[in-house]
């Protein structure tokens, strides 16, 4: 079936601001790990859609700010992880958990505010859900209960999983040159690791190819009919995101340090979880370890990917958790490296008169989110 | 350290395996070499008591020779396999080497070929120094440590624990390399560098490690290459 986006939706500037509006803003935006902000202080800072955003441990509530000093617009917290009070470098103003400012140094003295300014001096205030292990913020004012976004089926499974995670975290970022669409079509994509990663992945998981008849028809009915309501919308939004078993595993390579960890499940499966719009989780040892792959829209061409990794949580501390993880990096790179070199090929190759894509069968959950997708944009109904 | 009279049995596989294997004539000339060739660094351990429980503890000396795979851990679990089964290790410097008086070396370490030891120089037990290495006075290598060809460590500079200095990168006077770290990134590097810090050539931009048991609390300290 031909596809109606066209290269435009994959380049133009344009196209990814309204993006940012129709799609981003709306919806509930995974931001990080519970366990880097377990203590009073810690922080992580992320750029949402190009919103500076700061999630930060006070007292052991989480809050999500506008990363932006109300003085001078200067970021509160400036390494993407940390510990240390909310408080502006630029001149000492300091904020507590409710986002009002605590501290102006020298107030009287040097700043003379009014008392009704003063008493207005507060930082924007982002919605915040904690699924388990997982941190979502909302960009909206009138945030979409986070239900309405994921299925209660897709939350516990959520849940559930990233309770497994342990404390230990490798992150590594990769600046990609592609739009991030790509990268949610090629993970919905289950007949590509056996020509992408033929001599890698595919050696580990045979991917099965299922052709899933009613969602087929489906998809053909959405394309016909569209959508026609904001709860219809949601029921279909809710739908794009699953996960859990998902092909066994040709063989499981037991490793000394199974046995340190708590092992997620019982089943040499391969484990795969796929969050709509951007983000992507998996085990490909069964439940022994998971990567956590964030995919951050910068601009049209532009996406960067922030992959952590953890290992099941850990029975007991044991010396060789950071080679574990260092190994896990090295190896996963090389599945990374093949989805990446293929995405921004694909990247490269768009301009204006290119040919739309021709969808198969296999890729009716793609077209699914695609009709979607083209009815938000096409302002048929908003989120 | 040494006994130069017993039969040495080399143990491993990579390119320090290959290195010592191929040098040995002039490494230890008319001294008897057993080399106990591994297929892989996976499991490494696994089988490996099996070869040894038959010898005589006392009538042989063993080198593990494993490159930095895992940390340096699988080069560990071999030598450890062996020391739990009474065996010593060796130390082996390449006779072009130069290690100047006064530098301590521990068990089961490797110096290849023209790399050089000042005086006041400490390397801890199995720590490898790859071919034509730096070690200026007063550096301190700790124990399982992986140190490359053309590397070098400044004046008073230290490595950590477990960590793997590549080929090529230059660690300034006084600086600290933390442990569990892999500094592969060929270049100068004049600034701390926290545990569990990752600079791997794979990767554009810095790995980073949080949450981990071994890192200090407050040595988020930044990396320049």
């Amino acid at each position: 079936m031909k596809s109606r986006l066209t290269a435009e939706a994959y380049q133009s500037e344009d196209w990814f601001v309204r993006e940012r509006e129709l799609l981003f803003k709306p919806l509930w935006q995974f931001v990080g790990l519970q366990s880097m902000l377990a203590q009073h202080h810690a922080f992580i800072t992320r750029s949402v859609w190009g919103v500076p955003v700061v999630v930060q441990n006070f007292h052991g509530e989480l809050q999500a700010f506008e990363n932006l000093c109300l003085h001078r617009q200067n970021p509160l917290q400036t390494a993407p992880q940390g510990v240390r009070p909310l408080v502006c470098s630029y001149h000492g103003w300091g904020y507590g958990g409710d986002g009002r400012v605590t501290n102006i140094p020298f107030e009287a003295e040097v700043y003379r505010y009014p008392e009704a300014e003063r008493a207005c001096l507060r930082l924007r205030r982002f919605a915040l859900e904690v699924v388990g292990g997982l941190v979502f913020v909302n960009l909206s004012d009138m945030p979409l209960p986070i239900a309405d976004q994921f299925s209660l089926e897709m939350l516990e499974s959520l849940r559930s999983v990233s309770m497994a995670f342990d404390g230990e975290i490798l992150q590594a970022t990769f600046h990609t040159q592609l739009n991030w669409k790509l990268a949610y079509e090629n993970l919905r994509d289950s007949h590509h690791p056996r020509y992408v990663h033929a001599q890698s992945l595919y050696q580990k998981v045979k991917f099965p190819v299922v052709l899933d008849e009613p969602g087929i028809a489906a998809s053909r009915h959405l394309r016909q009919q569209g959508v026609h309501s904001r709860d219809e919308a949601l029921s279909w939004l809710r739908g794009f995101s699953n996960g859990g078993l998902n092909a066994p595993m040709e063989e499981l390579v037991p490793y000394p340090w199974h046995a340190k960890v708590e092992r997620y499940g019982d089943q040499d499966w391969y484990y795969n979880w796929l969050v709509f719009p951007n983000l992507h989780m998996a085990s490909g040892n069964g439940g022994y370890s998971f990567i956590i792959e964030h995919h951050i829209p910068v601009s049209a061409g532009r996406t960067d990917v922030v992959v952590h990794y953890v290992t099941a949580k850990k029975k007991a501390k044991y010396a060789v958790s950071a080679a574990v993880l260092l190994a896990h990096l090295q190896g996963a790179e090389t599945v990374l490296r093949e989805d990446f070199g293929l995405m921004e090929r694909i990247q490269t190759g768009l301009h204006a008169q290119a040919p739309t894509a021709v969808l198969g069968d296999f890729e009716s959950s793609n077209q699914t989110i695609e009709h979607w997708y083209l009815d938000l944009m096409g302002g048929r109904f908003a989120l | 350290m040494s006994d130069a009279r017993l039969p040495l049995y080399l143990m491993g596989c990579g390119s320090a395996f290959d290195a010592i294997a191929g040098a040995w004539d002039v490494i230890a000339p008319g001294r008897m070499l057993v080399c106990v060739r591994l297929e892989s660094t996976d499991a490494i351990a696994h089988g490996v008591a099996e070869v040894l429980r038959p010898l005589d503890p006392s009538g042989i000396r063993i080198f593990v020779a494993v490159d930095q795979n895992a940390l340096n851990f699988a080069r560990l679990d071999l030598y450890r396999q062996a020391r739990l089964l009474g065996f010593k290790g060796d130390t082996l410097v390449h006779p072009r080497a130069v290690v100047e008086p006064g530098a301590t070396l521990g068990e089961n370490c490797w110096i290849a070929a023209a790399a050089l030891l000042s005086s006041g120089v400490r390397v801890g037990n199995n720590s490898f120094v790859g071919a034509a290495a730096r070690l200026d006075a007063q550096a301190s290598i700790a124990a399982h440590v992986w140190v490359g060809a053309g590397a070098s460590i400044g004046l008073h500079a230290s490595v950590g624990s477990h960590s793997v200095v590549g080929a090529d990168v230059h660690v300034a006077a006084h600086v600290r390399i933390g442990r569990y770290c892999a500094i592969d990134v060929p270049g100068a590097y004049r600034s701390t560098c926290a545990d569990g810090t990752f600079m791997d050539p794979l990767f554009p931009l810095p790995v980073r490690m949080y949450g981990a048991p071994i890192r200090r609390a407050a040595a988020d300290a930044g990396v320049a290459p």
